[in-house]
């Protein structure tokens, strides 16, 4: 135990970076192109639904990546199509403080009610996966003893959080890109199923 | 607690490093209200943290003016609250990078910024939506790789560019890059730059004809040249955009290189004693050469060069430069191959993005960036490609483009391959399609239209024709502005737009001037001129008509240029006159809104610009300076260093009389010594330091702290050092209060 202990110490865990990430994906076939999250977004900001929002930016010009954001304080919402997989992607900017649990949380929730928000809009989700980062690399290099850090809490706490025993869990593991890990579930009826 | 500082210790050159501390220190004390306000947004502004859109802590959604809900603290600058989010330039001298930067930015725009490096038009690169609190990182970072965004930004030298081709240009009298390199380290902070009322532009070209160097849109450009066997430069000033452009006029025929770095050093000593300081509209070098006359202007040069004292870095800076020679990792191929079979690049790409270079069996590839904007899996995508393909030096371009150089030939179909899996093969470099644009509304406060909207548009109908356009039209350039201030550069462009705005009715416009004739050929040969104003969303079908008139109406081999010329600018006029027509709101809304921006368009979120920041006198540095080496003393105390701590104290007193000795002599020697004498007899003997109260006290202080600077000292003494020096720069505060009012007795 105490040779446990150092280690945690003396180590920096990926689970203390500061910045985390989720995304889920748009059910294949979606109608839903980046013109059209421009138009939402901004009628996101007039109607405010989501507090501290800045601005919206456009880079549907880019190749596969973040082609609109609507940005916030502390973090942002994207239409992201990273390696040709369009989906909402939710991203913090700032460091969020507090426990690995809570934040874990609060990122989930953040992103799941901008999914749900989709979801009322008429955009579809497959629900049975997303991916969850941690934009941090001084705390979580994209290696694999980071997601063997990692792994047993992240899977004890989205198994809590999506009533689901049968998560897999799949390190991306390109070394450049931020840390990230790929999760597969059950499918749900929507995102909004979750409550 | 672990931190990039700690991570990054020992990795970054030690007086970056240092710099980078002191900014963290001024973020700090000006959060505690302990910096003025005015002299940390200049700070930050030569640290390239540049505000946003927005930043105000309003925005206008299309309906009404929300109040974006920061955080009540300080302000970061005139009208920019702290907590709002920025932008961070970094300085790329002559666009030069390689893979392992390429890495290191694609991290920190998504750890810090949205995941997007933009390409600006002066080859620097530049990440939004960044937190004051996170600069210091991002500046650790870039400096572990080398990097650096010192006078990125504020009234200062900034950004060296020069042509992307410098050492490989089949037409290049010789390779500039040494001597960009050599002119932007020699300038960086030195202490006859710091004193401008206004930014400076240096630019260096490898040959007259080319467009490369833009060198007569510069403060200093420079044209490579040689004579009798010697290398030097043609050399340009006084050129600028802006508002009220002006072409640099011929100052040296030839400027052997010896005097390369000391004339500069003159022109930048003539230019921070003479320029206009409070005018900012006035303040470019281009008014001052106008103001003097070029033949006054250049006694003033020479009347500072032969004051300068020989310094062994104008000639050490550029000790091998006539034998630099590009690293070179793959071998070279003399046979163009494969580019037609289906597999491989299509025609298109190799008619415009593949440059032959001089060294024979190699390439230069230009990699076009839509709107010069790339996001973090393409620039790691780009560096794995440069690494695969041996490729040591990437530079970027003032057309928001990148190009990748010494491609052996033999490997282009699968470098074209790589670049196509990241979505950067984009035919098309140095076409009509290839447009420049600043940022404009997107994120520029002085953004009047959508240029980027605009851009994003044209591009997208260009590209969709490109093939069956006429080769006179393929070759034209556009470039698009947000504002007349011109970093969309639209002066030098074939066809050039710059936003603007007209009212009808209660409801704004935006409009785009429209700007023709301008040549990016010959260095920026020739400065466009304003036709007319059409609305925003009407440019395209403007565009399509100038360039039909064009192809039916131009004579054999007529230029662009010539074609506007010889139809008359009045009668080009009377072609946009429909179009510039604006019905009601009610009868076209979409007029009433931008590009790329579905809210009804408003010109409340126009703001304040930072791009001088406000003119800020180097005495007022220094005792900036003195004041934070006294806090650093304070906490060298804390730290039960107590040597350490009265070293430092003597040091901040020494920087705060520095300071005001350098309001009466120019040149100070910087030995202690000297200072010291120049200070005991200028302000002491003199009685310009006495306060009414405590008469010369304070100056005893420093001339003590002086006389035992080398004895060891202990905690009790230190701490007393410490006191003293805090007292001493007071004092020296109100010197320069009593002095700037004229009211010193």
């Amino acid at each position: 135990m105490i040779t446990a202990k150092v280690a945690e110490e003396t180590v920096p865990s990926p689970l203390s970076g500061k910045k985390y990430a989720v995304k889920v994906f748009f059910e294949a076939g979606v109608q839903f192109e980046p013109h059209d999250a421009v138009l939402l977004f901004h009628r996101w900001i007039q109607e405010r639904v989501f507090e501290n929002t800045i601005d919206v930016v456009n880079y549907a010009h880019v190749h596969q990546g973040p082609k609109v954001m609507l940005i916030r304080h502390h973090d942002y919402f994207a239409y992201d199509d990273r390696d040709g997989r369009p989906g909402l992607l939710y991203v913090q900017r700032r460091p969020h403080e507090g426990p690995f649990e809570d934040r874990l949380r609060e990122a989930l929730d953040t992103t799941l009610r901008a999914a749900q928000r989709l979801e009322s809009e008429g955009v579809r989700f497959a629900t049975g996966q997303l991916e969850f980062g941690i934009y941090d690399r001084l705390f979580a290099p994209n290696t694999f003893d980071s997601f063997a850090r990692v792994e047993h809490r992240l899977r004890q706490q989205l198994s809590e959080l999506f009533k689901d025993d049968g998560l897999s869990l799949e390190h991306a593991s390109d070394p450049g890109r931020p840390f990230t890990v790929s999760i597969h579930g059950s499918q749900k009826e929507s995102w909004r199923a979750l409550g | 607690m672990m931190s990039w500082k700690e991570q990054l210790e020992g990795k970054i050159e030690p007086e970056l490093q240092r710099e980078i501390e002191i900014f963290a220190l001024q973020i700090e004390l000006r959060g505690q209200d302990k910096v003025e306000e005015k002299l940390f947004a200049e700070t930050r502004l030569r640290k390239g943290v540049y505000g946003q859109r927005y930043d105000n802590g309003v925005r206008h959604d299309g309906n009404d003016v929300q109040s974006l809900g920061y955080e009540e603290k300080l302000s970061k600058g005139p009208n920019t609250v702290w907590d709002a989010p920025g932008m961070q330039r970094i300085k790329l001298p002559y666009g030069g990078l390689n893979a392992e930067q390429l890495d290191v930015l694609a991290e920190l725009a998504e750890e810090y910024s949205d995941q997007i490096v933009h390409v600006t038009t002066r080859q620097d690169v530049q990440l939004h939506f960044v937190h004051l609190e996170d600069t210091p990182d991002i500046m650790r970072r870039l400096g572990s790789v080398g990097i650096t965004t010192q006078e990125a930004c504020g009234n200062s030298v900034r950004n060296v560019t020069a042509c992307p081709l410098a050492g490989v240009c089949r037409s290049e009298v010789f390779d500039v890059t040494p001597y960009a390199s050599a002119v932007a380290r020699f300038l960086l902070g030195h202490p006859d730059a710091q004193a401008f009322g206004r930014k400076f532009k240096i630019s260096l070209s490898g040959c007259a004809d080319h467009a490369c160097g833009l060198a007569n849109m510069h403060d200093i450009g420079l044209i490579a040249k040689t004579k009798d066997g010697r290398r030097g430069f043609e050399m340009y000033v006084g050129g600028g955009l802006g508002a009220v452009p002006r072409q640099a006029k011929r100052f040296r025929d030839f400027l052997p290189v010896e005097e390369l770095l000391p004339i500069s050093q003159a022109i930048c000593r003539v230019f921070a004693k003479h320029g206009e300081k409070r005018l900012r509209g006035r303040a470019r070098m281009k008014f001052l050469i106008e103001q003097l006359g070029l033949a006054r202007f250049d006694e003033l040069v020479l009347e500072e060069r032969a004051k300068l004292r020989e310094d062994p870095r104008w000639r050490t800076l550029l000790e091998g430069a006539e034998q630099v020679q590009e690293v070179v990792l793959s071998a070279p191929e003399t046979k163009l191959v494969a580019l037609g079979k289906p597999d491989g690049p299509p025609k298109q790409w190799r008619d415009t993005n593949v440059y032959a270079q001089k060294q024979q069996g190699f390439s230069t590839i230009t990699v076009c960036l839509p709107l010069g904007d790339l996001t973090s899996d393409q620039l790691r995508g780009l560096a794995q490609t440069a690494r695969q393909f041996g490729i040591e030096q990437i530079r970027t371009t003032v057309e928001q483009n990148i190009v990748l150089r010494h491609v052996p030939n033999a490997k282009l179909d699968g470098l074209f391959a790589a670049l196509d899996r990241i979505g950067l093969a984009q035919p098309g470099a140095g076409t009509i399609v290839d447009i420049t644009s600043c940022p404009g509304t997107d994120t520029c406060k002085l953004g009047i239209a959508s240029s980027r909207g605009l851009a994003a548009e044209l591009r997208g109908q260009l590209a969709q024709k490109n093939v069956s356009l006429d080769q006179a039209v393929k070759d034209l350039r556009i470039k698009i502005s947000g504002c007349f201030n011109s970093c969309g550069q639209h002066h030098v462009a074939d066809i050039g737009f710059y936003g603007v705005t007209r009212k009808r009715g209660r409801h704004q416009v935006p409009f785009f001037q429209v700007v023709l004739g301008g040549k990016w050929r010959e260095n920026a040969g020739a400065l466009g001129l304003a036709i007319g104003a059409v609305p925003s969303r009407r440019i395209p079908e403007t565009l399509e008509l100038i360039i039909d008139r064009y192809v039916e109406g131009r004579e054999s081999n007529e230029t662009f240029q010539q074609f506007v010329e010889r139809t008359g600018r009045a009668n080009i006029r009377a072609w946009l006159d429909d179009l510039s027509v604006v019905p009601p709101y009610e009868t076209s809304p979409e007029l009433f809104s931008d590009w790329g921006d579905p809210r009804e368009y408003s010109m409340s979120d126009h703001g304040v610009g930072e791009c001088a920041g406000a003119v800020v006198p180097a005495a007022e540095f220094g005792l900036q300076a003195s004041e934070r080496e006294v806090f650093e003393a304070q906490v060298l105390l804390d730290e039960a260093t107590p040597g350490e701590a009265a070293k430092r104290a003597y040091e901040a007193m020494l920087t705060a009389a520095k300071s005001l000795v350098e309001m009466e002599v120019e040149d100070i020697a910087q030995e202690p010594e000297v200072i010291a004498e120049a200070f005991k007899t200028r302000f002491f003997d003199t009685k310009l330091f006495f306060d009414p109260f405590a008469k010369g006290k304070f100056a005893q202080y420093f001339f003590n702290a002086h006389q035992h600077r080398d004895v060891l000292t202990n905690a009790e003494g230190a701490r007393q050092r410490v006191e003293e020096a805090q007292l001493f720069i007071e004092a020296a505060h109100a010197c320069y209060d009593r002095i700037s009012q004229g009211g010193a007795s």
